[in-house]
């Protein structure tokens, strides 16, 4: 078939040059080889023109590059004869900048692409409407949508679109794909990718999921992957957390300590001499733990001379310090004779205490008496209880199981809080009899 | 001393400072004073709490911008054979909570009692604070918000309706007693030095009473 208007659209197998209709492509080579021989050295040095168009377009230094990989390759492939001759360094220049220079590029090309995605994410997830339709819409509003018209085959896997096979959109660059291309983000998810704070809000669309395409889908992973990277732990952080928690456990042990050592030499009666011990190998094991800990903070794998080192080293010097210092340099504990006579001393001292007291009280008592007799009133005692269930004689004993327990569990603080307490009672008790007696 | 051990501590995080308070609580039986300190200290409330025999110790801890304020809670029981135990407790107690049922009007005469025994022998600086408890009972209310309150005006008392069984205002009423404590650095030395001083202190005034 002629063309007969210009404007139609022609098809087949058409010659470029006299457009011409030959029926195969075979005969359209001999056509073009036999009629139109002049003509293609007109074309030759078109497509050069074109060749040398593209070269400078795609950068002239990709090639310059190729070139000297394709040298390199042959050069290393010659190597394999020659490896036994020694051979003097020859001519070299160093490509570090210009891979710096590409791979900036590279770099800043993804991070522009992919921080322009985390923006649309944001602003996607960010007050999403849970109305599917107004879903679509607010989703357009902010990612554009490639108008599908012209869009025959899906662009992913070439298979064309039709009624079971329905165009869709990536929600984040709005390109279009199908269904089976597409790869659904959770949207939970989503929301974590800002570092803006998560939208609690998502739960009526979380079902959903975001629609995208496997690019960008991939460039937000990578993303997130990095974001993970950066945040775990080391092994070394680990143990080192562990072991200042464990310093941490020590510091008010150690003070504790030093309090019950005290209070015994003082000779006081609130702790005894298995507490102080107890507490003492607590010190001990919490001292160990934290020399394990810096030994195999130490002991980890690392090359020599470099700031790793010298990091894992000063921890174990500062926490061998430590220990030496604060944990293991603890005060001798008294022994049993010496908290013997010092107790006597002081229950003497307290003895003697009580009896002024005593005769204070007596006259005390006395006195009022005959004022009481002069009003004619009868001494009304406040506490009339006997023994059998007085309050503070339970309350005592409800104090020595709470003592009991608190010396069970080390809480040496409560003990001595409780024993005060329990001799608060027994002074309050004393008081009671005594005004009981008259 | 304590001071000196936390400065010296090889890069150690800023140590915040430690406060511990004796705390109170008093009201007629069965207010639920047992039941607020049972959900201030474990969180847990019991339809049916057992009456409290003499007086019950626990601890907690709670943590301010940079302090950390340990109570050292001294539950009292209600009962009346008991009450010559309580001022054992409130001396020496830098706050005190009164508690009671709104339910009842009776437990509010007795608490306005408390109050004014706490005002007379406690020390002069404690920390009161009026508790009217089982506010999630409020259909059954016999004693107003707006009287209670206006009480506590009166009498400078912290104040706020509380219910241990659904936590209301529970852990607020702590939170307000723990800011309105001084937070010197004399009360702040921790237990060793306040429990010495308490130790020499009835040494000294005991020939007194």
């Amino acid at each position: 078939m002629a063309a007969s208007n210009e404007e139609e659209i022609l098809e087949g197998f058409l010659c470029p040059i006299c457009k011409a209709d030959l029926k195969s492509a075979s005969q359209l080579t001999n056509h073009f080889e036999s009629l139109h021989q002049e003509e293609q050295d007109v074309l030759k040095s078109l497509k050069e023109i074109f060749g040398k168009a593209k070269k400078i377009i795609l950068n002239n230094d990709d090639t310059d590059l190729k070139e000297t990989f394709d040298r390199a390759l042959k050069f290393s492939s010659q190597e394999q004869y020659y490896a036994r001759e020694e051979q003097t360094v020859g001519v070299s220049r160093s490509s570090t900048d210009y891979f710096k220079a590409v791979r900036s590029a590279r770099l800043e090309r993804y991070a522009t692409e992919t921080n322009k995605l985390l923006i649309r994410l944001d602003k996607l997830v960010c007050n999403m409407p849970s109305d599917p339709n107004q879903r679509k819409q607010h989703e357009q509003e902010v990612v554009p949508w490639l108008d599908g018209s012209s869009v025959k085959l899906c662009p992913n896997c070439a298979k064309a679109f039709n009624l079971t096979r329905r165009k869709h959109h990536c929600r984040l660059c709005g390109s279009i794909l199908c269904h089976d291309c597409s790869v659904f983000l959770d949207l939970n998810v989503a929301s974590k990718y800002p570092s803006a704070p998560p939208q609690p809000e998502t739960s009526a669309v979380e079902k959903f999921g975001l629609r995208l395409c496997e690019h960008c889908y991939n460039l937000i992973q990578l993303r997130r992957q990095i974001q993970e990277n950066r945040n775990v732990k080391t092994v070394l952080m680990s143990a080192y957390e562990q072991m200042r928690s464990l310093m941490e456990q020590a510091t008010p042990a150690v003070e504790m300590y030093e309090k019950m050592c005290q209070s015994l030499f003082d000779g006081e009666t609130i702790y005894s001499l298995s507490d102080v011990n107890a507490m003492r190998g607590r010190i001990g094991k919490l001292a160990e733990g934290i020399d394990l800990l810096s030994k195999h903070i130490a002991s980890l794998p690392v090359q020599p001379g470099t700031r790793q080192a010298k990091l894992q080293n000063s921890i174990r010097q500062a926490s061998a310090h430590y220990i030496k210092e604060e944990l293991v340099s603890l005060r001798k504990l008294p022994t049993e004779a010496q908290i013997e006579e010092v107790r006597r001393h002081r229950y003497e001292r307290a003895q003697k205490q009580i009896e002024l007291e005593r005769e204070r009280i007596e006259r005390e008592r006395e006195r009022r008496e005959r004022e009481w007799g002069e009003e004619g009133e009868t001494s009304g005692g406040r506490v009339q209880q006997h023994d059998d269930d007085n309050p503070i004689l339970e309350q005592m004993n409800i104090i020595r199981d709470y003592i009991k327990e608190a010396r069970r569990e080390l809480r040496f603080e409560e003990v001595a809080i409780l024993e005060q307490n329990l001799k608060d009672l027994k002074k309050e008790y004393q008081l009671q009899m005594l005004s009981n007696k008259s | 001393m304590a001071t000196n051990r936390s400065a010296q501590r090889p890069n150690g995080a800023p140590q915040t400072k430690v406060c511990q308070f004796k705390l109170v609580l008093l009201g007629e039986s069965a207010v639920g004073k047992s039941s607020l300190v049972l959900r201030f200290v474990k969180g847990q409330f019991h339809e049916y709490q057992e009456s409290t025999i003499g007086a019950a110790f626990l601890t907690q801890t709670l943590c301010l911008d940079d302090t950390t304020v340990k109570f050292e809670i001294w539950d009292t029981a209600g009962q009346e054979r008991y009450h010559s135990l309580a001022p054992m407790y409130y001396r020496g107690a830098q706050a005190a909570i009164v508690v009671y049922d709104i339910t009842n009007q009776d437990t509010f005469g007795r608490a306005k009692n408390w109050v004014k025994e706490l005002q007379r022998q406690a020390s002069p600086s404690i920390v009161i604070a009026l508790a009217g408890n089982k506010s999630d009972l409020a259909a059954k209310r016999m004693v107003e918000f707006e009287e209670a309150q206006a009480y506590a005006d009166e009498n400078g008392l912290l104040f706020m309706e509380t219910s241990a069984k659904t936590a209301m205002n529970v852990n607020d009423i702590f939170l307000a007693i723990a800011n309105k404590l001084p937070k010197s650095e004399v009360s702040s030395g921790g237990a060793g030095t306040r429990v010495l001083n308490d130790a020499d202190a009835p040494r000294s005034s005991s020939c007194c009473k």
